[in-house]
């Protein structure tokens, strides 16, 4: 019994020391942090190994757009695996990992390209472990779409390649539409804009061609932001939401839109209940972005193929963008920096990747000059007819971003919730305005800070 | 005779270390050295690079002046209370059904099923109760012939958010409170129906007292976990592109994600320390409540 016991004891003793032993292998076995060794180490077979640090929902994307990149470029397939890894749910998740590797001296383990968002541009910036890439965007000068490759740039340095320009796409149902007498193009402003869902209305009484809920999204306000010129911050950080006309504006919008019956206040975007409204023309459009038009409206209506329309957002709120761009950014100590450069460049920028991109599944939007007059993007598509690229290619000459903070991320929460508040009565605009200013104040302090 | 007891302590010491050692340096490393950082973190200004600034009790200060820290500290006591209470009279009512009205062959049965709830992932649970809960094609909203936007309306949102936690953990509740009841002697339920005793106040008088001690261990350990609620809510009324939590239903361990998530690290540990003193002022009060009445 007494040995029973100590073999017990002994056997729990050596599980409890493999597992502290275990924890201190962590990153030589696996996980993401052993992504620059494996690169080096990658020498067996030859090949250099790109790790692409993507969030959940773009892994798979990714995934086929770099294979479609080395079936553009064969040469590659012998010099280069990609590898795509998931750094959370979203881009903050990945901010957050990059902070905390950052934070303990692991650089040079990070992977080779990061994506982000534009509001995370700041922040990586003033990290500066982002390399410089000016000198391709040097190179190409204006064979690139000045309005995209302005959106690389933040203060002196060019940030990285664009993975996804985030146009302000107004996607409506062009039949339910032309039999109301509605013509999306002829929208100037926001009063034109709840005209036409009540004309709309009249013919289809349960139909809204919008859905602003009492839990706001971020992109829906930033895109709106963009168009009118607001600022949480003033140019030496100091929160100014409670003065600042834009913010404002923007606040009155949603719930202007809101009274005006013209927008569901129920249905919440990504839920089971908006598929089912665009299918069932509960919701007849979206002012909303470029991607929700080319990644999501096809997959989640197949059926409505043809009946689906694109224009740009009401002329006095058209110019703009949603959070900018997704860019794909380079470690500037990956030691196959060099090599990332390179295909990124070739990526983004070589007119036979633009069209191979176009072409695939993805139906990735180009970024080339030259493309905008090429018959191959301007033909018309199964699903948006002529629309599709047309619309795109004017919303990226009007292309303008929030000038955001290195402290986005936060300042982004924040207003929202108070958009939130303000939108279900609990607070009035001024209260809410304040409240956002109040705690941005107490819990960021200065913006550039 | 003297060598011998020294070796015996010897080895027994050593043994003994043998056995704590691995647990102690893991508890060192992974609990104590974090939470003496996190602490000295609480002080400071710190985004994860560059310098650090020292600011004393300023992120305290600031925490505690903002409302939206005790918007989301009540929601927590909310969703504290809401399905505490529940959960021990309905657990209690079915522990009591099932122990003493079915016998031992459909506790076997019941058991699992109670506490198949507890079982199922939170994220997966989350998903379906926000599903169930829709405003247009919610099973909720068809089965009461309504429409109440309880996912999109500040007022009905934590109603969701307080359902799942009570069906999760229900089974907990139950699981435990059958467990005190086997420790109730026959003898005693026997010798209270011969006094003549209802069964209520069988209950009052003999089931009470003695689970007294379980019911307190419950009460407390579900304190410590409940007022750490972060999951449910953030699932059920947080869709994959919402940017923040609606305030209506944010719980208090969202400070500290978003500060997490805004890298200020400094902040978050304040916020932090002061779910650990909430949550410290909560236990001492109930063992000493438990305490003071077992010694009456």
């Amino acid at each position: 019994m007494k040995n029973w016991k100590r073999l017990t004891a002994i056997f729990m003793s050596i599980a409890m020391l493999g597992t502290l032993a275990a924890c201190g292998n962590g990153n030589e076995s696996g996980g993401t942090g052993d992504a620059g060794n494996e690169t080096q180490a990658g020498a067996s077979d030859e090949k250099v190994k790109i790790q692409i640090m993507e969030w959940d929902s773009g892994v798979d994307n990714a995934k086929t757009e770099f294979d479609v990149f080395l079936n553009t470029f064969p040469e590659y397939k012998d010099k280069v695996e990609f590898e795509v890894v998931t750094g959370g749910s979203g881009p903050i998740d990945i901010m957050e990992t990059m902070r905390k590797m950052v934070a303990s001296g692991e650089q040079e383990e990070m992977p080779d390209i990061i994506t982000c968002n534009w509001a995370q541009v700041p922040e990586y910036y003033e990290m500066g472990i982002i390399r410089d890439v000016s000198s391709v965007y040097d190179g190409h000068g204006d064979e690139i779409i000045e309005g995209v490759a302005n959106l690389m740039k933040y203060e002196d340095q060019y940030m990285g390649f664009p993975a996804e320009v985030k146009t302000k796409i107004w996607a409506y149902r062009k039949d339910m539409f032309e039999e109301a007498g509605v013509d999306p193009n002829a929208c100037k402003n926001v009063d034109d804009l709840i005209e036409a869902g009540k004309k709309i209305q009249e013919v289809y009484p349960d139909s809204y061609i919008e859905n602003y809920t009492e839990v706001p999204q971020g992109y829906d306000l930033f895109a709106y932001f963009t168009g009118n010129g607001a600022r949480l911050a003033d140019e030496d950080g100091n929160y100014i939401c409670s003065t600042d006309p834009g913010v404002r504006e923007a606040f009155e919008f949603y719930g202007k839109m809101r009274d005006s019956g013209v927008v569901s206040t129920t249905i919440q975007d990504f839920s089971e209940e908006w598929q089912a409204a665009l299918n069932d023309g509960t919701l007849c459009s979206q002012v909303l972005a470029g991607w929700f038009s080319s990644n999501h409206l096809p997959n989640i209506c197949p059926d409505l193929a043809g009946k689906w329309g694109l224009a740009l957002w009401p002329e006095e709120i058209a110019a703009g963008s949603e959070s900018g761009a997704k860019l794909m950014m380079v470690n500037d100590a990956s030691p196959n920096g060099d090599l990332a450069v390179e295909i990124l460049d070739k990526f983004c920028f070589t007119e036979e990747n633009a069209k191979a991109l176009y072409e695939s599944p993805r139906g990735t939007i180009p970024y080339l000059t030259a493309c905008t007059k090429d018959e191959t993007f301007l033909a018309p598509t199964d699903y948006f007819g002529e629309d599709r690229m047309e619309t795109e290619f004017k919303a990226m000459e009007i292309l303008t971003v929030y000038p955001y903070t290195p402290h986005s991320s936060q300042e982004e929460e924040i207003i929202v919730r108070y958009l939130g508040e303000y939108l279900s009565g609990t607070k009035d605009l001024d209260a809410a305005l304040e409240g956002a200013e109040e705690e941005m104040n107490l819990q960021i302090g200065n913006a550039y800070d | 005779m003297r060598v011998q007891k020294n070796k015996r302590r010897k080895k027994r010491g050593l043994f003994l270390l043998f056995l704590l050692g691995p647990f102690c340096i893991l508890h060192l490393v992974f609990t104590f050295i974090p939470a003496v950082y996190s602490l000295v973190l609480s002080f400071f200004k710190y985004r994860g690079y560059g310098e650090a600034k020292f600011v004393g009790l300023e992120n305290y200060q600031n925490l505690l002046k903002m409302p939206a820290t005790w918007r989301q500290m009540e929601n927590t006591m909310i969703y504290y209370v809401t399905h505490l209470i529940p959960c021990l009279i309905i657990g209690f009512i079915l522990a009591y059904a099932v122990f003493c009205m079915l016998g031992q062959r459909a506790q076997r049965i019941y058991k699992p099923i109670f506490y198949l709830p507890q079982l199922m992932a939170t994220v997966a649970a989350s998903m379906v109760f926000g599903v169930i809960f829709g405003t247009n094609i919610g099973v909720v909203n068809q089965l009461l012939g309504t429409s109440i936007p309880f996912l999109t309306n500040q007022n009905y949102i934590k109603i969701p958010v307080i359902v799942l936690i009570i069906w999760r953990t229900m089974g907990w509740y139950f699981l435990i409170l059958l467990s005190g009841m086997s420790t109730v002697s026959t003898d005693l339920i026997e010798a209270a129906k011969l006094d003549g005793a209802s069964r209520l106040q069988q209950i009052r008088y003999v089931v009470l007292p003695v689970m007294k001690p379980i019911i307190s261990f419950l009460i407390i350990t579900e304190t410590m976990s409940s007022i750490k609620v972060y999951t449910e809510p953030a699932l059920v009324t947080n869709n994959i592109t919402a940017t923040s939590m609606p305030i209506a239903a944010a719980p208090f361990v969202n400070v500290i994600v978003s500060n997490l998530e805004g890298g200020q690290f400094g902040m978050a540990s304040a916020a932090g320390w002061i779910l650990f003193f909430v949550i410290l002022v909560f236990t001492l009060a109930y063992m000493l409540l438990f305490n003071e009445k077992g010694g009456e």
